[in-house]
């Protein structure tokens, strides 16, 4: 986002004083990563926010500003590609909550409050879906089958996310000592260091928390 | 054959085109739970047999055949119904939140619900984002201009913009609009993208 | 009024605002209609493009719309009827026109508000327009003020002399009034076209491009090939253009390689003036031309020898000319035009060769001006109702803004097989009609009639066709004549009536006759008389004023009534 024209709202409200531009870097990031990986990335509300925040300002100011006026079009242009960034990190997250509402649900009971992939409004969303979708199964199957064939386990039969998925991913930060193959034997695990700016094609479960804190981008 | 028309269910649903509905086969639907009932009934009396008179084994293959078939009449049946939600929520994407009446006429009145349950909670989850909310189902394609230009397909009334003014959808004219205000109409196919 | 500073008194105007444009159905209001639409493009100007057809449409078009839009553009269209009574705009509805049709309406240039012309710059077009004073008069000038204003002074001194006085002045005044407006409406005409204008409108903002100037090429050259401007108003149309090629091209080059291959580029050419040729054979596209069809009388065996004869004198093998013009030899080819023009000389034929354009787009064929308008103009009088069964059933508006819209556009070539199949129809009915004699002279104009059932017929009811018909057809029945008889039927004028789509009615269509350069064509105004002497049923709902319909059963008194009213 082109901070120099007056008309952009750079909001410096965060915690840490960061420009517009680097957010909006920010939600790149998370959206590029969330596109790629097979589970559902940690909900990132701090940036989204942020986001919205920002898009809100920049409405009002291309609505205060007179219509023929170059800039308004290219702000409105910048506006509509941030939306649609933002839309679709959303869109993305919301697909992959539908295909493994169960499993998510159950995981985030399990995990506890302190990492929390969904956030406060997807996991009601979840909730609804499950919801729903049992319900509908069994008012239209489940009650007319016989008594023994009643049950519906949503986390069993539904899918969970394929963690072995192979991912392409560029180094960030370097990081030494990542193991490769941990089903392999303990006594000869397969360690490799990661370099900045190297690239490697690697099974998602072992750079998860690497992919999280940002040492990794998936490409 | 056991199954089959379980079977033929699942054949039904993969058959249909992307992104279409076919009408729900509640026969079919019935005729499978009805197949369940009776061979589970079967079971029960083979069952009642085997624990009167241990030493005769003969029916217990059966047994397990007819439970095995149960069972996968269940996942049959269960399969069915789960993917024409999936095709239902793929249609909600496209057309919004109001479904043209061809596809609801080939819904089951419980899919109906469903559908309006799904839409509420999406509707809650998008009204949640930021302070006015925030539509997902708009923006599906990166943005290239702010004004496209569109062609009426076909008569549609009259369309209010966002700024209050309205225009006059008519067949064949052609209109230079703000994109966002006619993502949505392409999508229903009344106006046509001219490059 | 008109408009001095389209600049700033169009342009700046509707730039804020959201715009109804209303464009005629002819290839010179589409291609204004594309110039405007990039302009409006780079503005973002948000509009919203209707076709309009005849007068009716405009009408219903303007009404069905006036509740959404203030600022209306009308292009091709509207210039020469009075747009305050036939759509009564609310006041604070504005309308600009950019019409080519001639003569102007004089409400629309003299009326202080709501209508705006868009002429060309520095013209002599605003000097034919009668001077005000001669028309409108400040004391009791308008009609009703002075019904009023008569009969009130009447009663107060009926006998006075000043009155006398003033009565007779204003009676005088009347008459020459009168006259001066008989005059100017006598004949309508075409203008410049409104696709230039557009574009020295886009090049005074400084946004004109080449692909703008081709559109304005095609423009002007659609005048021309329709007959509807004469050769010395083309070729000055033409040399400007030619200018603003020059001054593109010479952009061009300053900007150094930086143009990719698959850019346009446009070409300034002393072309053939034969339909299609690079498309068709050479030997198709000399028998269904205007010029070399009529002038070897192709419809005749003997005319067929000729043109044998002529290809034979050129040196061209005959399985050559009857080959695509693509396969043909590249030796032929590159040489094709001077061979040509040798030959044409001898067998009496002119005008073999006219200055036109021509475009190509990367590596692909060229493409004339001409090619794109008769491309164009099949696409817009397209008929075939067992049109390909594709999913959308587009207008032929619509088809014919996408065939304009690139040069590569596969529409485009889609019309010029269209075009194909209605230049034989031309040729062939063209042929006969000669042939069984149905030309005939009416003393004042000559008359053919079109009978109800005959082939081609649904094509017959298009009014562009038919126009384009009615010229191939008097030029042949020229060269069919004696050379006595020849140059008395120069002079004349020639009436077709074709059935009319409509039930039970005729379409009428007069052309001017050949010896009438500029092509200015009288029937606009004589229909009128007729139809109101006799009181004949018709409809005058063309934009062309020389295109009617009238009710079966009043053809022969009207017709019988043009006779008299043009001896």
């Amino acid at each position: 986002m082109d901070d120099t024209l007056d008309i952009s709202g750079v909001s410096e409200e965060g915690e840490e004083q960061i420009t517009s531009e680097q957010v909006f870097q920010q939600l790149e990031e998370i959206w590029v990563n969330e596109r790629l990986s097979p589970n559902l990335m940690l909900c990132r509300t701090d940036i989204t926010e942020c986001i919205l925040e920002q898009m809100q300002e920049m409405e009002e100011n291309i609505a205060r500003a007179k219509k023929t006026d170059l800039k308004v079009s290219l702000h409105q242009l910048e506006l509509d590609r941030i939306r649609y960034v933002l839309s679709s990190y959303l869109r993305c997250r919301l697909e992959k909550i539908e295909k493994h509402a169960a499993y998510l649900i159950k995981k985030e009971s399990s995990d506890g409050p302190s990492v929390s992939r969904l956030s406060p409004e997807e996991f009601m969303f979840a909730k609804e879906l499950t919801s729903g979708v049992t319900s509908h199964l069994t008012a239209s199957a489940l009650k007319h089958m016989p008594k023994n064939l009643q049950t519906l386990n949503l986390e069993d039969s539904g899918k969970v996310p394929n963690l072995d998925h192979y991912v392409f991913l560029r180094v960030n930060k370097a990081e030494e000592g990542i193991i490769v193959d941990c089903e392999t034997d303990v006594q000869n695990e397969d360690k490799i260091d990661l370099e900045v700016d190297a690239q490697h094609i690697m099974r998602y479960k072992l750079i998860e928390n690497l992919v999280e804190n940002q040492t990794v981008s998936l490409i | 054959m056991f199954g089959e028309k379980a079977l033929d269910l699942i054949r039904e649903v993969h058959r249909t085109r992307e992104g279409s509905l076919g009408p729900y086969n509640e026969d079919g639907v019935r005729q499978v739970l009805e197949e369940m009932q009776v061979l589970y009934e079967a079971n029960q009396q083979d069952v009642a047999q085997l624990v009167q008179n241990d030493s005769d084994q003969t029916s217990l293959t059966a047994v397990q055949i007819r439970h095995d078939s149960l069972q996968r009449n269940k996942r049959c049946l269960l399969a069915y119904l789960y993917n024409r939600l999936q095709k239902i929520r793929a249609l909600r994407w496209e057309f919004g939140s109001v479904l043209p009446t061809d596809v609801r006429g080939n819904m089951s009145p419980k899919e109906i619900e469903w559908f309006t349950k799904y839409n509420r909670a999406l509707a809650n989850y998008m009204r949640s984002l930021g302070n006015g909310g925030l539509d997902l189902t708009q923006d599906l394609h990166p943005p290239q201009n702010v004004h496209i230009e569109v062609r009426c397909v076909e008569d549609k009334g009259e369309l209010e913009l966002d700024d209050g003014s309205k225009i006059l959808l008519k067949k064949n004219s052609l209109h230079y609009l703000p994109r966002s205000q006619c993502e949505h109409l392409i999508r229903q196919g009344v106006l046509k993208h001219v490059t | 009024m008109l408009i001095t500073d389209p600049v700033k008194d169009f342009f700046q105007k509707i730039i804020e605002e959201r715009v109804l444009v209303m464009v005629a159905q002819d290839v010179d209001g589409l291609c204004a209609c594309k110039i405007l639409q990039s302009l409006f493009k780079c503005d973002h100007v948000q509009y919203t493009l209707v076709p309009v057809e005849d007068k009716q449409d405009l009408v219903t078009e303007f009404d069905s719309h006036k509740e959404q839009y203030k600022h209306m553009v009308l292009l091709n269209c509207g210039g020469s009827i009075d747009l305050l009574e036939i759509l009564e705009p609310d006041d604070d509805v504005m309308i600009y026109v950019i019409d080519s049709r001639r003569p102007i309406d004089l409400v629309n240039f003299y009326c202080e508000r709501q209508v705006y012309l868009i002429l060309k710059q520095n013209q002599e077009e605003a000097q034919l327009i009668p001077d005000y004073d001669h028309i409108y008069r400040n004391y009791d000038s308008d009609n009703e003020d002075s019904d009023t204003e008569y009969e009130q002074s009447s009663k107060r001194h009926k006998f006075d002399q000043e009155t006398l006085e003033k009565k007779r002045e204003k009676r005088i005044w009347e008459e020459k009034r009168k006259e001066i407006i008989f005059d100017y409406e006598e004949y309508s005409y075409y203008g410049t076209s409104a696709a230039l204008i557009l574009y020295e409108l886009a090049w005074k903002m400084s946004k004109d491009d080449i692909t703008m100037l081709w559109w304005a090429i095609i423009g002007v050259t659609s005048q021309y090939q329709n007959k509807k401007i004469g050769r010395e108003k083309y070729i000055s149309s033409v040399l400007e253009l030619q200018g603003h090629l020059s001054r593109l091209n010479h952009r061009e080059e300053d900007n150094e390689n930086t143009t990719s291959i698959d850019s346009i580029k446009i070409n300034f050419e002393h072309d053939l003036d034969i339909a299609l040729y690079r498309h068709w054979s050479l030997f198709e596209s000399l028998c269904h031309s205007l010029n070399t069809g009529t002038t070897f009388k192709v419809w005749t065996n003997l005319g067929m020898k000729r043109l044998h004869q002529f290809l034979a004198e050129m040196g061209i093998p005959l399985t050559q000319c009857k080959q695509s013009f693509a396969f043909m030899e590249t030796k032929t080819r590159d040489n094709l035009q001077t061979l040509v023009q040798e030959s044409a000389e001898k067998f009496g034929l002119r005008n073999i060769k006219f200055h036109s354009f021509t475009a190509q787009c990367g590596f692909n064929h060229k493409l004339c001006a001409s090619d794109v308008v008769f491309s164009v103009d099949s696409i817009l009088t397209n008929t075939e109702s067992s049109k390909p069964e594709s999913y959308e059933d587009n207008s032929n508006f619509v088809d014919a803004l996408e065939g304009l819209s690139r040069i590569t556009s596969p529409k485009l070539e889609e019309g010029l097989q269209l075009a194909k199949v209605q230049l034989r129809a031309i040729k062939n009915n063209v042929g006969s009609f000669i042939d069984i004699g149905q030309v005939l002279s009416y003393g004042p104009f000559l008359y053919t009639n079109i009978k109800e059932g005959s082939p081609d017929c649904t094509l017959f009811a298009q009014p562009l066709f038919l126009v384009t018909f009615s010229h191939f057809l008097l030029h042949s029945y020229m060269r069919s004549l004696g050379k006595s008889k020849r140059d008395r039927a120069r002079n004349l004028p020639l009436v077709i009536c074709s059935p009319s789509p409509q039930e039970g009615s005729t379409m009428v269509v007069g052309i001017p006759p050949l010896s009438e350069e500029s092509r200015k064509n009288l029937f606009g105004n004589a229909f009128h008389h007729a139809s109101e002497r006799t009181k004949s049923r018709t409809q005058h709902h063309f934009f062309n004023p020389a295109i009617i319909t009238v009710v079966n059963e009043d053809r022969s008194k009207f017709i019988d009534a043009l006779i008299t009213i043009m001896s």
